[in-house]
């Protein structure tokens, strides 16, 4: 069974055996008594030398002067499997992505979610404390800023909460299949070698066995790793994220149907009909990493138009705070709440900032890069990737600055309320002012 | 049928249709004459290169008889074999005591089957049948040369001569 590591000797054997199996199909067999050569029948006139074990050299003849030579149509086989070959060389490993896939998952993992039963694992502490915060300022308190400070720093906050929650399932599945992806394309790779050589050498004598077909390994590996992050069915969670949780679930669908259609098989009973399928395994292993590649890409692009089209869901910076009335002499709070709550919004705030920092940039170049002419494109899904990685950094970057101006917002209202004079008015008006500016992207 | 000419074989006139021909003629073989039957499977294919690529092999029948006599040779100590079985009648008539040497001397080709096109389908491009040269025994060893193999076949069992 050939290793992709030793793939050259492999493709070495595969020269060999496929010009073995050219002179076969033209009645010439490996000399009777001599591993070397060629001759009619393997013993009757011409001779020809053969290539060595590397598929190098050959094709003169053994005493027949220079106008008697192949060495054009063995050189013409050798460049043929090469050109075939060569795009499938130098793969990537997918350990780039292990990293970037980490650091989404942890900051999805702080930030949490506040439906159940989504793809989001979370640790619960952001939305714990934000739920706090809702409750207590609900429960306890009385004023009319309540309605406008509730419905943008807990309602959109949720919202916001999930729609990244989300963005960062998609980025993860991305990150998650390339990583699975490569691997099993070597295995895969090398199978389809190993049973072109099989099948020339069944053909010249030197072998007797029979194909089997075969699953491409690369279809199940990227579903498994897809699976793992996308894990709940969309309609799972409410309100915008839905939208995203459509997306990563798309790419389920797209890659268990490339899973419906990956088998392959090298098969032949001459020179031409085993290269020609040898050539069309290749090309459906292809075909399937670039289903999956498009599937991935498909899902990153379009979480980046969906996010843009409604960033209110997804960075609370554009959501706008409605009327927020001061002195209006509707507050009553006591300072055992007050304290609750601004404590509460202290842990969504750090939690926020944990999660920053933990979700970084994503790579800065393309972590599975391979030759032109395998998968979708030469970069695979990394300026997509890299589009939506930055997107949702941003968003959260902006969401946090906005939820801490939200936390300064609260604080300055609490006392207004216990301090009331002219300064302290004065700080909650500049705060709410502040606070309806946005930032660009 | 054709137009075609062996230099050794002489015109090429085949019996038989489209399904295949074959024609008989003798020739030279390894010091002696031998009985060749040509038997084409695609008639329809048939060319003047693969008559004076045929040519070119009947060139030189030593080969095929070297290959063969050594085959032959090489199956002598295996009790059961054809070639065992043939020397041990061969002793019952000559007595015993002769050498391999001499029996094998005393073998001579007696007809080639040529099978030059076969393809896939015929293993076999040339067959040859080794009898005691007196006639005074009626069986022969059968020697194939197939494509796509790493030396003569003999065959298990011994056949009588035509």
């Amino acid at each position: 069974m050939a290793e992709y590591d030793s793939l050259a000797t492999t493709i070495g054997k595969m020269k060999r055996a496929a010009i073995d199996c050219w002179m076969s199909d033209q009645d010439f067999d490996i000399t009777w008594g001599n591993d070397s050569s060629y001759n009619k029948w393997g013993w009757a006139p011409y001779q020809y030398h053969r290539p060595d074990a590397n598929g190098e050299g050959g094709g003169t003849s053994v005493g027949y002067g220079d106008g008697v030579n192949c060495e054009a149509s063995f050189n013409n086989i050798r460049a043929r499997i090469d050109g075939i070959i060569e795009k499938w060389l130098g793969l990537p490993s997918g350990e780039l992505c292990e990293t970037p896939q980490a650091d989404v998952h942890t900051a999805a993992a702080v930030l949490g979610s506040s439906a159940t039963g989504t793809s989001i694992q979370g640790s619960g502490s952001i939305a714990r404390s934000s739920s706090t915060v809702n409750d207590v300022v609900l429960g306890n308190m009385k004023g009319a800023f309540r309605a406008p400070f509730l419905w943008k720093y807990y309602t959109k906050f949720c919202t916001v909460q999930d729609g990244l929650g989300q963005a960062g399932v998609i980025l993860q599945a991305n990150y998650a299949a390339e990583r699975a992806m490569w691997p099993a394309v070597k295995e895969d790779v090398a199978k389809i070698c190993d049973q072109a050589l099989s099948a020339w050498n069944t053909q010249v004598g030197l072998a007797a066995s029979e194909n089997a077909k075969f699953q491409l390994a690369v279809a199940g590996a990227v579903v498994t790793a897809v699976a793992a992050i996308v894990t709940a069915p969309a309609g799972g969670v409410g309100g915008a994220a839905i939208a995203l949780a459509v997306t990563s679930a798309g790419i389920s669908t797209a890659v268990a149907k490339v899973s419906e259609d990956a088998a392959v098989h090298v098969s032949g009973n001459s020179y031409e009909s085993i290269m020609t399928s040898f050539e069309n395994a290749l090309k459906k292993l292809n075909e399937s990493i670039t289903a999956q590649e498009t599937a991935l890409n498909k899902a990153l692009t379009e979480a980046v138009t969906t996010m843009n089209g409604d960033l209110a869901s997804y960075n609370l910076d554009r959501v706008a705070l409605g009327d927020f009335h001061v002195g209006d002499g509707s507050i009553k709070m006591d300072e055992t709440d007050s304290t609750i709550v601004t404590n509460n919004m202290q842990l969504v705030e750090d939690g926020l900032s944990q999660a920053l920092s933990a979700i970084k940039t994503g790579p800065s170049s393309a972590p599975t890069p391979r030759e032109y002419g395998v998968g979708i494109s030469s970069q695979g899904t990394h300026p997509a990737a890299s589009a939506l990685h930055e997107l949702t950094r941003r968003c959260l970057e902006l969401t946090h600055a906005e939820y801490q101006r939200g936390h300064g917002l609260f604080d300055a209202t609490v006392a207004d309320y216990f301090h009331t004079n002219a300064h302290a008015r004065q700080t909650l008006r500049g705060l709410i002012s502040n606070e309806a500016l946005t930032v660009e992207l | 049928m054709t137009e075609l000419q062996s230099r050794i074989l002489g015109p090429i006139v085949l019996d038989g249709g489209v399904g295949g021909g074959a024609m008989e003629a003798t020739i030279p073989f390894a010091g002696a004459e031998i009985a060749v039957r040509l038997e084409i499977d695609h008639p329809d294919r048939l060319d003047q290169q693969l008559i004076d690529d045929l040519d070119v092999v009947l060139d030189d029948t030593e080969i095929p008889d070297r290959l063969a006599r050594d085959a032959i040779a090489a199956l002598l100590p295996r009790e059961g074999s054809a070639p065992a079985m043939l020397r041990s009648d061969w002793e019952q008539r000559q007595g015993a005591g002769r050498g391999a040497d001499e029996f094998l001397a005393d073998l001579r080709a007696t007809t080639m089957v040529l099978t030059p096109d076969g393809g896939r389908e015929h293993r076999d491009r040339v067959v040859l049948r080794y009898g005691v040269a007196d006639g005074s025994l009626r069986d022969e060893i059968t020697v194939r040369l197939p494509a796509r193999s790493r030396g003569p076949e003999v065959d298990g069992v011994l056949r009588p001569r035509r």
